[in-house]
């Protein structure tokens, strides 16, 4: 049914006018001019020219809806096969997660102190780095530290290690053109590093991210280490923790799909206990457990380092075994592919600290 | 169905009856109208059914069992004689977009079922589509496409001796829109309505039909005592006590509709809806008043699959 007259949204002494003037229907105002209007149906030219304005605004927003309704799944497919991915340089682990930490997703690494989330953060962020003709994505990174576990020193060592990884690999003019740009100091100048120490802090500086990922687009990985710390002390409201939590995620996910860079979050762990048993799971709450698009998990099995892919909508669950080096995240040799049988014996490390560090056996 | 978009534009036509028509001829088509004062006793006083030219107005609130009342009275007059019925033609104009063919016609076959216990299914069909043919059904989406459609219909009338019946479903479905069209002036408002009452006027006194319309409840009758009545004036409360009896008071039957159509109905039905179900069935109540004599006839009936069922509570 056409649209009439009474139900346009105008003034009422307009629309009796109107009405006693034998328009019915609002199409039959459309074609008119606001000098003739105005002469047909008694009002005054301002009423005209705002009524034939407001009936054209009217029959605009839905062409203007329709033409933003355009994005196929084939063209979001195109666009997540061009963003690429970030190694760890753990390739059981890049295999498990489809190739990497994958951009324009939010990943979440959960795990008990000391397991090595803030190592493999350090690794990212170096990773990102590496030149295209290697196969990395040339890009920067920006780490939010919010616990103080951030150490130059150890980035350093990681970049080190990469530095030589790409010298070993490089084998034409293209990559040997690259090396001579990459090194130590360029790596870590390219490495933003923001100290938050509360979480008013935090949601300050994601507020703010936006712009700085306008003025960098070169920045294609911003981590958090960790989102839990601020959170977890200090908050006695825990449904404004809650909301607080959900607006986060909300950010942090349209950061990562919006400018296109890889948001990698970390998390601990905390105990629940159901039935008389108790297990570690992560901190949070439930709520925040959707908040992520992967989710990882590192936990200890013994004296090995064990990741678990504990959320994802595109890989299939895995569990890959890892070792923190002099160089960084490394494969174990022990299982350098992934194994989907985390009961499966292997021989232990030799190394019996709890913090294990295998020394190069080069 | 007649087609409504097809109908001519503004302007009264003018009567069919040419200054040459004699008497005789007026009396003979006059004659040709169905009488309807036997359409159903359960409802309407003894003696005092609506006749030719009659305007009954049916008032209730919604789901009080006035659509359901109206089709079991027009399938009573689209059924032929030897089924029991009047076999006369009925306009059904439906202003509130919810005639229910499919109910209709289901309480339609069960009312000739009654009668025709022999007979294949194919005579049976062919009973039904004749009876239907008898029917027709216009839509109305607007006051001034209503005044419209009673402009073409008149031509319908003179041409149709068959037609006696004309339902209106309902006749205030426009009340609010015109009153927020009409903008401050009360005459404005009601300008639509007016035409069409005085129209519906003239059809009635020049063809002789009947009109049956349903109108909304929804005035509520503050002041219900008749002393409290006569302080607004002789012309409200005349028109309050035309139709006010102290049985069949309720409180949402206050006529709210214009002067012109309160003065051409001559038969009120008020509908009621008990409150309490009696042995799981609903109760529905019915009050009609006529502007000739004097009492009030009333009537119980509940809905059944069939159409609505009598209770003889007397």
């Amino acid at each position: 049914m056409h649209r009439t007259v009474p139900s346009l949204p105008l003034a009422p002494s307009v629309k009796v006018k109107l009405i006693n003037a034998g328009f019915q229907a609002a199409s039959d105002l459309t074609d008119m001019r606001p000098l003739q209007l105005c002469k047909e149906a008694g009002i005054s030219q301002e009423e005209a020219v705002e009524l034939l304005q407001m009936l054209r605004d009217d029959a605009q927003p839905q062409q203007q809806r329709a033409a933003a309704d355009g994005v196929t799944a084939l063209d979001l497919l195109h666009q997540e096969q061009t963003l690429g991915s970030i190694v760890t340089f753990c390739s059981g682990l890049d295999d498990a997660i489809g190739g990497g930490v994958p951009v324009g997703k939010t990943t979440e690494i959960c795990g008990a102190p000391g397991v090595g989330k803030t190592q493999l953060c350090m690794q990212l962020a170096v990773d990102v780095q590496i030149p295209v003709c290697f196969g990395g994505l040339g890009g920067k990174a920006l780490y939010i530290d919010t616990e103080g576990s951030f150490l130059v020193q150890r980035v350093a060592d990681m970049a080190e290690a990469a530095v030589q990884h790409c010298t070993l690999l490089a084998e034409d003019t293209e990559q040997k053109g690259a090396l001579e740009e990459l090194n130590v100091e360029k790596i870590l100048s390219n490495l933003f590093l923001v100290r938050c120490h509360d979480y008013v802090e935090l949601l300050a500086e994601v507020y703010l991210l936006p712009d700085f990922l306008s003025e960098h687009p070169e920045v294609r990985l911003v981590v958090i280490d960790s989102i839990a710390f601020p959170f977890r002390h200090d908050f006695e409201d825990l449904s404004q923790r809650t909301r607080l939590l959900n607006g986060l995620a909300q950010q942090l996910i349209q950061l990562a799909t919006q400018h296109r860079v890889a948001v990698v979050l970390t998390n601990q762990m905390t105990t629940r206990v159901s039935n008389g048993q108790s297990k570690l799971v992560p901190a949070l709450g439930e709520s925040w457990g959707h908040a992520a698009t992967q989710r990882l998990i590192l936990h200890w099995e013994g004296q090995r380092r064990l990741a678990s892919l504990y959320k994802s909508p595109s890989q299939m669950e895995a569990t890959v075994q890892y070792q923190i080096t002099v160089q960084g995240f490394r494969d174990s040799p022990d299982e350098p592919r992934p194994t989907f049988d985390p009961s499966e014996v292997s021989s232990p490390s030799a190394n019996h600290s709890k913090r294990p560090r295998l020394e190069d056996l080069s | 169905m007649l087609d409504p978009l097809a109908l001519p534009h503004h302007g009264p036509q003018g009567l069919p009856v040419s200054e040459n028509t004699n008497p005789t001829m007026l009396v003979s088509r006059l004659e040709g109208r169905q009488s309807l004062k036997d359409i159903e006793p359960n409802i309407f006083p003894a003696d005092d059914g609506p006749g030719q030219g009659d305007v009954v107005e049916f008032h209730g609130m919604e789901g009080s069992g006035k659509t359901e009342t109206l089709y079991h009275l027009i399938t009573r007059c689209i059924t032929p004689t030897h089924s029991g019925g009047l076999e006369v033609g009925v306009v059904f104009i439906d202003t509130d977009y919810h005639f229910d063919m499919l109910r209709f016609v289901s309480i339609l076959e069960g009312r000739l079922a009654e009668d025709s216990k022999t007979g294949s299914e194919n005579e049976a069909e062919e009973t039904v589509r004749s009876c239907l043919c008898r029917l027709s059904v216009v839509h109305c989406n607007s006051s001034v496409q209503l005044l419209l459609t009673l402009h073409y219909l008149e031509n319908t009338f003179s041409s149709q001796p068959t037609l006696g019946l004309l339902v209106i479903d309902s006749i205030s479905a426009f009340y609010w829109t015109d009153r927020f069209n009409g903008g401050e002036s009360a005459s404005c408002q009601e300008a639509n309505l007016r035409k069409c009452a005085e129209l519906l006027d003239r059809l009635r006194r020049n063809y002789g039909i009947v009109i049956f319309a349903t109108t909304h409840a929804i005035m509520r009758n503050f002041g219900s005592d008749l002393g409290v009545s006569d302080v607004h004036g002789s012309s409200s409360s005349s028109s309050s006590r035309r139709w006010r009896s102290a049985d069949c008071a309720s409180d949402f039957d206050r006529p709210y509709l214009c002067r012109a159509w309160q003065r051409i109905v001559t038969h009120r039905v008020l509908f009621t809806k008990s409150h309490a179900p009696k042995d799981h069935k609903q109760i529905f109540s019915t009050a009609c008043t006529s502007i000739l004599t004097k009492g009030v006839k009333k009537c119980s009936f509940c809905v059944v699959e069939d159409g609505i069922k009598f209770i003889c509570d007397k």
